[in-house]
């Protein structure tokens, strides 16, 4: 092989290990460094730009919040379970597994308005425009992938039917 | 051989020149008159004027006589444009010495890498670059774990 070529090569390889070694050591470094896993609410501070009165107004509501949804969550969790049993004891939908499915649907509803609420109060604790950018990145993130996911749904459902 | 030749007649050539020139100075009658004989210098090339023109006369005669015995004496004949190859081949030899293909643009290439400073230069804004990168990405990391926990606790899965 040309030795011009092997010492090009060489060079290339030198400076992408180079480039490589300090783009990861960087990544690194700034993972460790930035990383807070003992506090729940840095984004919220981090993201939009809180104090420590905008943080301890939040906090206070976090922490009225998180007995209520933990309470909601054990409530559909027990219903999943309830459903399960009845679908285990059949093949068909029983009108107690179809019951068991509206309580869950309605417990979700309860709790997705609980957190609407919650994230509502969160916002109204921050300056306006922090308030309005924290609602609406809520709301996409929370309500945004069940919009997503029936979009798509009703799209391949509309082909499949061949809906006019 | 040819060459040679030339070079002798022309030499020849010369000394006939000046020779006839000191005839037709005026130092030429002063040097007649001197009785001692001077060294051989730049303008006296002859020590001897007096006997200058019998000697130029049969120097002359010499040099044709030998001319012509080199003429007759020269080797086999000169193969045709011999002059020109040889011109060629000198011209061949005197320029730079030329890689096949396209490799000289890879040498050329090579020898701007291998130079310490702009080596060291590319080291450095590689290394700079590359870690400048890592950091923002590693903020951005850094702010998506932050998200997705506070997600984790506010918004459970099941309910997302």
């Amino acid at each position: 092989m040309n030795r011009s070529l092997v010492i090009l090569l060489g060079a290339l390889v030198l400076g992408v290990a180079l480039f490589g070694g300090s783009y990861f050591a960087g990544q690194r470094a700034c993972r460790m460094t930035m990383t807070r896993p003992t506090d729940d609410l840095a984004w919220l501070r981090e993201e939009f730009h809180l104090t420590d009165a905008d943080m301890a107004h939040v906090r206070q509501l976090h922490e009225g919040y998180m007995p209520q949804c933990a309470e909601m969550c054990a409530k559909i969790a027990a219903k999943k379970i309830e459903l399960q049993t009845a679908l285990a004891n059949g093949t068909n939908v029983t009108a107690d597994a179809q019951k068991k499915l509206i309580e869950i649907g309605e417990l979700r509803a309860q709790c997705q308005t609980q957190m609407l609420q919650h994230f509502i109060e969160v916002s109204q604790t921050m300056p306006p425009e922090q308030g309005r950018r924290y609602l609406a990145e809520m709301q996409r993130l929370t309500l945004g992938f069940h919009e997503q996911t029936e979009q798509s749904m009703s799209k391949s459902a509309g082909d499949m039917h061949g809906h006019d | 051989m040819l060459q040679a030749g030339r070079g002798r007649q022309h030499s020849a050539l010369i000394i006939n020149r000046v020779v006839l020139v000191q005839k037709n100075s005026k130092l030429w009658a002063a040097d007649k008159i001197s009785a001692a004989p001077e060294p051989m210098n730049k303008e006296n090339i002859n020590p001897d004027p007096g006997r200058a023109a019998g000697f130029a006369e049969a120097s002359d005669a010499r040099l044709g006589a030998l001319l012509r015995e080199a003429s007759r004496n020269a080797g086999p004949a000169l193969p045709p444009r011999f002059q020109e190859g040889v011109w060629r081949r000198i011209e061949e030899a005197a320029a730079p010495v030329k890689v096949a293909g396209g490799i000289a643009w890879l040498d050329a290439l090579v020898t701007l890498v291998l130079r310490p400073r702009l080596a060291m230069a590319t080291a450095t804004v590689l290394i700079v670059a590359g870690a400048l990168l890592g950091v923002r990405e590693g903020n951005q990391m850094v702010k998506q774990d932050a998200q997705a926990r506070y997600l984790a606790v506010v918004a459970p899965n099941s309910l997302r």
